[in-house]
């Protein structure tokens, strides 16, 4: 049986706009690839404007390290790069070709080699066989794309070329508002085959949470070969970080890997048939979308041609977001493209023009909060919520206690460790768990600060000096 | 709609000059403030979450206000009922009694608010900040905790010395160490004794003559002079006073924080509210329980308070007040939740002790609240510590890191 968490600070907000189970198909015009969705390395362009790409055909090569690549997810050609201020490089757009469906060979490790007797783990990392396959696989994730798809933590990036991960750590469930099912349509062998491989190459264990929903499913998939735990309760119940914290938490000097299911599939399914599957289910979603449901599309794909087949609210302004509306990135609704690792597109209200007389004192049950100084917090309001994407407030020093804390399901004092990094003091910030944590973990907190500091920003700031000091 | 809308063109025409380079660029805070005050910001979110919470530090700190109305407005209206007792007037009705009460407190008020709020637009202009509205409620607490016949310049003077050397000179609200509104109070209760403390300052009796029997101690301070075995308490018109009497605030006092009543209303306002840690004040009221029984089962005439049983001793002076608005301040308290445990039952302990063995300070309430908001810092580095030396203690298993 697995073992059940319940997870019980957290928060699921209730935004309006949450998508059917009713699933379309897309056909992007064109895909791109933005580098900065891969932190922890400087990308490197290696195909020019004009070039024709099949799937997996390298597109940006890390600086760091020639073997680990950003890939082109359809074929096509290659069709501009978009640059910045001072050249730096915003995305790589492929133009698609519908007619043509072809993947680049990867090399494959032959077979995964027989368990040692006994299942002893330690063997894995001095037993020849069992070394070899792990330079193959990881070379073949590599050359395939894949590896920068994985995250590692501390510093939530992609992991260093030379990393073996203590454990892996995988959810097979989005708890954040309106996001889709990663279960949906993935084909038991591909998660078994991931399995399999990723398992080969920790030290430790591959972790796997899922709600409860999916339990039974996995288990069986799993087969012993992962630990599968189902997480109860409240967003954040399905990111990584409460179920790493849950589970078995980051020491210094350890670095985990973290996924979510459908990479786990990508790279089953690469192990299974040599080839390579980019598509992603997504949710289009949040209180702007008037008929939201769930779009079969690819990575990268453009958001003007996905939007094309949803009503759309008649709010003046509209701010569309790739991801969910906690942790997504603004994109342009008309030339932005679907970021990576998100599975979601949210449209909310901008909202800044909107005059609200004298608003701190408002009994709107319109507006939502958890405090119960508003009445939604009071009484406990349930009713979907159109949000905009106000700060409903001004910038403040920290003056509550606790708030944050109540929204953290980690063993760390929130407020402390962004006092800490604020500050640059490295040796509290690591003290503090500053390892443990991703921006992404702090995004219920910023949610609910009363201060309406951007707290994800600093986390993110501070793990980058960081890693970069190191 | 429209008409607001209008309101908010005409504000927006003017915005302007309020803005660096325009001609008062120098009112921009004091602008800001008031702007935000009448409408909700538009700034939308750049970074991170794109939807937020509706609550803001306005509606927090308005919320306690509301809490701290109850005992301001029965406050007003127990001056005028004092006032009436020492002077005899039979005749004043419950009215009567509120507006001489309302008339009597409201300079101070006003005095109040205008030299914190002041202050405050004058530092956050220098700081190129928005105005903080941590002294709405300062502004209204000092006065409340102050005695009845304290001068306007007093008020003045005390609030400028809390705001500018307890709060401003640290950053502003949420990172000064410790209480506003118990440092003015503390700086009153030492610069000016005479005036905060004795028979003569907790009954307005603005120029009527007093009845013979007229006495203007306080509870505390009548029981602080006990030379008998039993506490018996008189009213200051020399009638008996009851417990009862006490716990709804009948008694002669600083004017905000006689009614426990009202106290509580306001308690289960900010515990509602979430703003008050009940953490917070279950430890006090534990902690003051706790001593008030110690000290009363070894009582003794040479340290009179220690006679009052330990319940009554929430009916006397300020503790219960000062649990409830002043222990739970967020900013001064402890953060952490093991750390409030610890801290809510010093702060009753404390001030029990005080009140009962110190006889040179009448009231324990205020300096222990201050003396623990000196010791909070501590209790939450030993209580992170403890976080940290867990996370350290963490095994590494990890055997060989080379591939």
């Amino acid at each position: 049986m697995a073992k059940i968490v319940k997870i019980k600070k957290g928060l699921d907000i209730p935004v309006a706009g949450s998508p059917s189970s009713h699933l379309t198909n897309h056909r992007p015009d064109s895909v791109a690839v933005t580098p900065d969705d891969f932190p922890g390395y400087h990308w490197r362009p290696i195909a020019k404007p004009g070039d024709n790409v099949v799937t997996g055909t390298p597109l940006f090569q890390a600086k760091e390290d020639d073997d680990i690549k950003l890939v082109s997810p359809v074929s096509g050609t290659v069709d501009a790069i978009t640059r910045g201020d001072r050249r730096h490089i915003i995305n790589m757009s492929v133009k698609v070709n519908h007619n043509s469906n072809k993947c680049v060979n990867i090399e494959l490790p032959k077979s995964i080699p027989a368990p040692s007797p006994n299942n002893d783990r330690s063997r894995r990392f001095d037993n020849p066989v069992w070394m070899e396959f792990q330079a193959q696989a990881r070379a073949a994730l590599k050359n395939a794309g894949l590896w920068a798809l994985l995250r590692q933590r501390p510093f939530d990036v992609v992991p260093g070329a030379e990393t073996i991960p203590d454990n892996i750590f995988i959810t097979a469930f989005d708890s954040a508002p309106n996001a889709p099912d990663l279960m949906r349509d993935l084909e038991k062998a591909d998660i078994y085959k991931g399995i399999e491989v990723l398992d080969a190459l920790t030290y430790g264990h591959l972790y796997i949470g899922t709600n409860p929903e999916h339990t039974h499913e996995l288990e069986i998939v799993a087969n012993q070969k992962a630990i599968v735990t189902t997480f109860r309760g409240p967003h954040p119940a399905g990111n990584v970080g409460p179920q790493i914290a849950a589970l078995n938490p980051i020491a210094k000097g350890q670095t985990y890997w973290t996924l979510d299911i459908r990479t786990l599939a990508a790279i089953g399914y690469l192990f299974n048939t040599n080839e390579l599957n980019f598509e992603t289910i997504i949710a289009v979603s949040g209180p702007e979308v008037n008929n939201p449901h769930l779009v079969k599309t690819i990575h990268g794909a453009d958001i003007r041609t996905i939007l094309k087949d949803f009503e759309l609210g008649d709010a003046p302004e509209k701010r569309t977001v790739s991801g969910n509306v906690l942790t997504g990135y603004t994109v342009d609704a008309r030339d932005g493209y679907l970021r990576y690792p998100y599975r979601q597109i949210s449209v909310i209200e901008e909202g800044q023009n909107v005059d609200e007389f004298m608003g701190w004192a408002s009994l709107s049950t319109r507006k939502y909060s958890v405090k119960r100084m508003l009445p939604a917090g009071l009484f406990r309001l349930k009713h979907d919520f159109h949000f905009d994407s106000r700060l409903l407030g001004g910038h403040r020093a920290m003056i509550l206690s606790g708030e944050l804390d109540s929204v953290f399901p980690f063993d760390i004092y929130p407020e402390y460790l962004l006092k800490a990094t604020i500050v640059n003091n490295y040796e509290k910030m690591e003290n503090l768990g500053i390892y443990e944590v991703a921006p992404e973990d702090f995004a219920l907190p910023e949610f609910v600060d009363t201060s309406k500091e951007p707290l994800q920003q600093i986390i993110r700031d501070g793990l980058e000096r960081l890693r970069l000091d190191q | 709609m429209s008409k607001k809308n209008k309101l908010k063109e005409r504000i927006d025409q003017i915005k302007p000059h309020f803005e660096k380079g325009g001609k008062f660029a120098s009112f921009h805070s004091v602008f800001e403030g008031f702007y935000t005050f009448l409408f909700t910001p538009d700034e939308t979110s750049s970074s991170g979450v794109h939807i937020h919470d509706a609550n803001d530090t306005k509606r927090t700190m308005i919320t306690v206000v509301i809490a701290l109305l109850p005992c301001c407005l029965f406050g007003m209206w127990n001056i005028g009922y004092q006032h009436s007792l020492a002077t005899g007037l039979a005749d004043m009705n419950v009215w009567q009694m509120f507006l001489y009460g309302l008339l009597a407190v409201l300079p101070m008020i006003i005095t109040s608010y205008i030299v914190g709020l002041g202050i405050e637009f004058i530092f956050a202009q220098l700081r190129g900040h928005e105005i903080q509205e941590g002294f709405l409620v300062s502004g209204l607490l000092i006065p409340m905790i102050c005695p009845v016949d304290t001068p306007c310049w007093m008020i003045a003077v005390a609030v400028a010395f809390a705001v500018i050397f307890a709060k401003e000179v640290f950053g502003g609200t949420g990172f000064n160490f410790i209480n506003v509104a118990l440092t003015a109070r503390a700086f009153l209760f030492f610069a000016y004794p005479s005036k905060m403390s004795g028979d003569n300052v907790f009954v307005s009796l603005s120029g009527t003559p007093a009845i013979d029997a007229f006495s203007g101690a306080t509870p505390l301070a009548e029981v602080a002079q006990l030379s008998t075995e039993s506490v018996h308490l008189t009213a200051i018109n020399g009638e008996p006073l009851s417990w009862m009497d006490m716990f709804w605030g009948f008694n002669a006092g600083s004017w905000g924080e006689t009614s426990i009543f009202c106290i509580l209303i306001g308690m289960v306002i900010l515990l509602i509210a979430g703003i008050a840690s009940w953490r917070i004040i279950i430890s006090a009221v534990g902690g003051a329980l706790a001593m008030g029984w110690l000290a009363h089962t070894f009582a003794t005439p040479l340290y009179p308070v220690s006679m009052v049983s330990p319940v009554h001793q929430f009916c006397l002076g300020g503790l219960a007040f000062a649990i409830v608005f002043m222990a739970t301040d967020p900013v001064t308290a402890c953060h952490t939740n093991t750390g409030k445990w610890i801290y809510g039952f010093l702060v009753g302990a404390v001030a029990i002790i005080i009140r009962c063995y110190n006889t040179g300070f009448p009231e324990g309430a205020m300096l222990s609240v201050l003396l623990m908001n000196c010791f909070a810092p501590l209790i939450d580095w030993c209580v992170v510590e403890r976080n940290i030396s867990r996370r350290r203690r963490r095994i590494v298993y990890r055997k060989d890191s080379t591939l």
